[in-house]
């Protein structure tokens, strides 16, 4: 979790992610920065997040990126 | 059957008092009929294209449906004495399973698309190309007509197609309803693009009649009938006599074409989708938004975010995801960040894929070197604008310029259309040289006649028609920068008096009536004694 | 309920707008208003009923006959009607008149109509005119022949004068009002006079076959003519005096009429132009057309000759007729002079 907050404020430092719901819908988040967040995800988890797995709500909040990640991980 | 005809009108009469006087268990069968005859009638044989879709498609998504429902009931059996290198076996395997489905049915559906939209352009290209080597053979060039709204409704099947391909729906197991979920009538023509998870339901549940939607939808329409045909279809004389004869008008002539054009499409495209939407609303079903006041964007990709915003998101998510997170684009940022640095390196899988994106988006507007043109002219745009962003910002710093205030916002909307409308001049001008020729005239040339010397008048309307078109103009910038501030108008006009509202009611069809451009153009001279 | 009653009350409000809003910006001349105004007349109130093309308007005046004969009559004739047009006005009036003749004027037998290139002469009947099954026939055919015209249209002329508040200047024209009433039973006469002269061997017989007929216009006229006989009225097929005309086409009419168990009547004819004593020099209007003192003279001779031989009634003493007709002949006389001699 601690890691997935630091590459978040390194991607976009101007936003604040704590307690936003609406990062994708509320247009936080564009496409350019979900494939770079996907990269970094990937690298730090050893995951491999496919292109069925962006939907808005897999992003649109910290919990909801973090609970893709380990549903990725269990896999 | 065009949106603005009377014809239109009239049969949707007839649909919505059909779709609501048969039982409601049946209301989606009646709309499946509409839409059917509403094809018959403006599409006439060419609906067996659409019923080709329909059918591949069909049959593709049970296919792959039934395909994950064994597999997953195979998988849990299995689960217990698998590791996770077998899970992940299996599941290669299975998505390779499920690829020798999906594959066909995309090259079966986008080969007709291609062959049909492109092959008269491939083919006349590879004869010039022939010629010039000096090599004999002709091909035989094929012109097809298009089937109507073909680029529209094979996005929207394919789209569902992928969605039942990565799980993400539940194929559509009965043919009728899903041959209306493709062939919907009010968006069948020019879009939105629907998506399966939003629209499918709204059309197969039992949608109640309500006065008020109706009134919001008629509403709307006359809204979009505005925009087009008061607007749009009145802009595009002007228009059109300036790029019909690109080497007499120069200067500040190919401004206003360009600015009139940028107007033009607006008010047509958009119109033409407010027009689906208020059908669509009459019976309960809300279409996707296409359209969020473009021309007020602040930068390129901010106008993307607003124009056509279904295919926009269509070919985000199924071409601009899949190959921006596919390994060979992961392995190239990898390797980019080595050899170029960190912030260029980590764009690479960004920027090369968003590039393709746009030349698609380019050729999916048509099949000329023109339409490649604007798809490489965006993409470099939004390359660019990514790459000079760190440095322009530290130099808006620099020069200690502000960037909360509404002078730079202002700077940015206006830049942002100059950009645009050159964009347009792309697309508008005869072809790629012509609108070379036009964009190096406004420059070279500054012939402001058109101001000056009543050059306006002699473009092909009076001054009263420029009169309306401003004054038209007014209104629709105004109800824009109403919905940008987050006022919703209609729901705003139906609080008002039921006087007051129904000035505006009469005032906006009596518009269309008086100044929409329909019907021949009145001419005296057509009318005088001609022979007693 | 109350929204029944909402949408009812806002559609009332609209048509009445929409009604009115027709009426600015609809072209409409003389010729148009004579043929609508036909709409007031009383019931079964004409006596004899002309239909077609112009030579009628200027030529024949019901008025005229009224004060001399007693007999009432209506011109519904336009420039160039196209014979679907004449056809469908006829069946349109003989709805609401029971006339004892009806005269067509069909020179344009003749004529190839182009229904493109003619689209204000159909609008002069047809905009003005009732929404029927007639009308409705006709406008099917003016969408056949010319596909850039609607049917929507014809029926709502609004849709084709749209864009006429362009032309005109609302604020400063006073748009005439609909003619409700004619005082000129359709017969819109012309003072100016252009001197004519006979061309050689005018209405001698040549032995030169007469042109053929056009199949379209012949046709409409024999469902005319058919359609007077199922109501038991006689047809007189009537010329006025033109000088492009030829003893040919005469006789061609002649024999057409006679098939069609039909009158025909020439005021071309050598013996009939005799009787006649029009003056070339000062009767005519143009080479096709009567002006007003031919007018006067054609409608002495031709209400003389129609009192003979047709069993016209005299309603000069009938309270029914008097009051009115006498109105509108004291009107029509001021106006064209005739209570001067």
């Amino acid at each position: 979790m601690e890691a997935l907050m630091r590459i978040l404020t390194e991607l976009r430092p101007d936003v604040d992610f704590e307690g936003n719901k609406e990062l994708v819908d509320g247009g936080e988040l564009d496409s350019f920065d979900i494939v770079s967040l996907v990269g970094e995800l990937c690298e730090e988890y050893d995951i491999e997040i496919g292109a069925d797995d962006i939907v808005p709500e897999n992003f649109n909040s910290v919990e909801a990126i973090w609970n893709l990640v380990q549903k990725l991980q269990e896999d | 059957m065009a949106f603005t005809s009377f014809r239109f009108v009239i049969f949707l009469a007839f649909a919505v008092a059909a779709y609501f006087l048969t039982p409601k268990r049946c209301r989606w069968v009646t709309l499946f009929v509409a839409n059917y005859v509403f094809y018959l009638i403006s599409g006439g044989k060419f609906f067996v294209y659409l019923l080709a879709t329909t059918v591949t498609t069909y049959v593709a998504t049970v296919r792959l449906g039934n395909m994950a429902a064994k597999n997953k009931e195979a998988f849990t059996k299995a689960k217990e004495t698998l590791d996770k290198e077998g899970k992940k076996a299996w599941k290669a395997d299975f998505t390779r399973k499920k690829r020798r489905v999906l594959i066909p049915a995309l090259l079966f559906n986008f080969g007709i698309l291609a062959v049909l939209k492109y092959s008269a352009f491939v083919t006349g290209n590879l004869n010039l190309l022939f010629a010039k080597l000096g090599i004999g053979t002709e091909l035989p060039l094929f012109r097809f007509l298009l089937p109507l709204g073909i680029s529209f409704y094979t996005f929207q099947s394919m789209g569902y197609l992928i969605d039942v391909y990565r799980e993400k729906v539940e194929p559509e197991r009965n043919f009728a309803k899903l041959a209306l979920f493709i062939s919907f009538f009010p968006q069948i023509v020019q879009g939105p693009i629907g998506r399966f998870n939003a629209l499918a339901e709204q059309l197969y549940r039992p949608n109640e009649f309500s006065y008020e939607r109706m009134k919001f939808g008629i509403q709307l329409m006359l809204w979009g009938a505005f925009k087009k045909m008061v607007i749009a279809d009145r802009v595009a004389v002007m228009v059109d006599t300036i790029f019909g004869f690109p080497e007499t008008f120069g200067g500040c002539y190919v401004a206003v074409a360009a600015l009139g054009y940028c107007i033009q499409i607006y008010g047509d495209f958009s119109g033409g989708i407010d027009i689906a939407a208020g059908a669509a609303q009459i019976f309960g079903i809300t279409l996707e938004k296409n359209f969020e006041r473009p021309y007020l964007a602040t930068s390129i990709p901010d106008f993307w975010r607003r124009w056509h915003i279904t295919l926009g998101a269509w070919f985000r998510d199924y071409v601009f995801y899949p190959l921006s997170l596919s390994k060979f684009f992961m392995k190239l940022g990898k390797k980019g960040r080595k050899f170029l640095g960190n912030y260029v390196g980590k764009l690479l899988p960004v920027l090369i894929p968003q590039f393709i994106v746009f030349f698609l988006i380019g050729i999916w507007h048509g099949a000329e070197w023109k339409y490649i043109a604007f798809g490489v002219y965006n993409g470099s745009l939004i390359v660019l604008g990514i790459l000079f962003e760190q440095p322009l910002q530290n130099l808006a710093k620099k020069l200690s310029i502000r960037m909360d205030c509404f002078s730079w916002r202002l700077f940015q909307v206006l830049r942002t259309l100059v950009l645009v409308a050159l964009g347009k001049i792309i697309t508008r001008a005869p072809g790629v040289g012509a609108s070379a020729y036009m964009m190096r005239s406004m420059v070279e040339n500054w012939d402001t006649d058109i101001f000056f010397q009543g050059g306006l008048l002699t473009l092909g309307l009076d001054h009263k028609d420029l009169w309306i078109f401003f004054l038209s103009c007014c209104v629709l910038l105004t109800v824009s920068l109403m919905q940008e501030k987050g006022i919703a108008v209609r729901e705003a006009l139906a609080k008002q008096n039921l006087y007051f509202r129904w000035v505006i009611y009469i005032c906006a069809v009596f518009s269309l009536i008086l100044f929409g451009m329909y019907g021949l153009q009145y001419d005296a001279s057509d009318f005088i004694y001609r022979g007693f | 309920m109350k929204i029944m009653l909402k949408c009812i009350a806002f559609v009332t409000v609209f048509s009445m707008l929409f009604s009115h809003t027709t009426n600015l910006l609809m072209r409409h001349d003389d010729e148009a208003n004579e043929i609508h105004a036909f709409y007031s007349e009383p019931k079964d109130s004409i006596d004899v009923l002309y239909v077609g093309s112009s030579p009628l308007l200027r030529g024949v005046s019901p008025m005229l006959m009224w004060q001399e004969h007693g007999f009432t009559g209506y011109v519904r004739a336009s420039a160039l009607q196209a014979p679907v047009v004449s056809y469908g006005l006829l069946s349109e009036s003989l709805r609401h008149q029971n006339p004892s003749l009806v005269v067509l004027l069909c020179d344009n037998i003749f004529l190839e109509y182009d229904y493109a290139e003619r689209e204000g002469d159909l609008r002069r009947g047809l905009d003005g005119m009732k929404m029927s099954p007639e009308k409705l026939h006709i406008m099917q055919k003016v969408t056949e022949e010319d596909p850039r015209q609607s049917m929507l249209s014809y029926a709502f002329p609004l849709m084709r004068y749209h864009d006429r508040w362009k032309e005109i200047d609302l604020a400063e024209e006073e748009p005439e009002p609909l003619l409700e009433h004619s005082f000129k039973k359709g017969n819109v006469y012309l003072r100016e006079n252009a001197p004519q002269a006979y061309q050689a061997h005018f209405m001698e017989p040549t032995g030169e076959a007469a042109p053929a007929f056009q199949e379209e216009a012949r046709g409409y006229i024999e469902k005319s003519i058919a359609l007077c006989k199922e109501k038991e009225i006689p047809v007189l097929l009537l010329h006025l005096p033109k000088m492009a005309w030829s003893y040919a086409q005469s006789m061609a009419l002649q024999s057409f009429a006679e098939e069609n168990g039909a009158m025909y009547l020439d005021l071309d004819l050598a013996e009939n132009r005799a009787q006649l004593g029009l003056d070339p020099q000062m009767d005519y209007y143009e080479q096709g057309h009567m002006n007003l003192t031919g007018t006067v003279k054609v409608s002495r001779w031709l209400g003389n000759w129609l009192d003979e031989r047709y069993d016209l009634p005299d309603h000069r003493n009938d309270p029914a007729y008097a009051e009115n007709w006498n109105i509108d002949w004291a009107e029509y006389a001021q106006r064209t002079g005739l209570s001067e001699n």
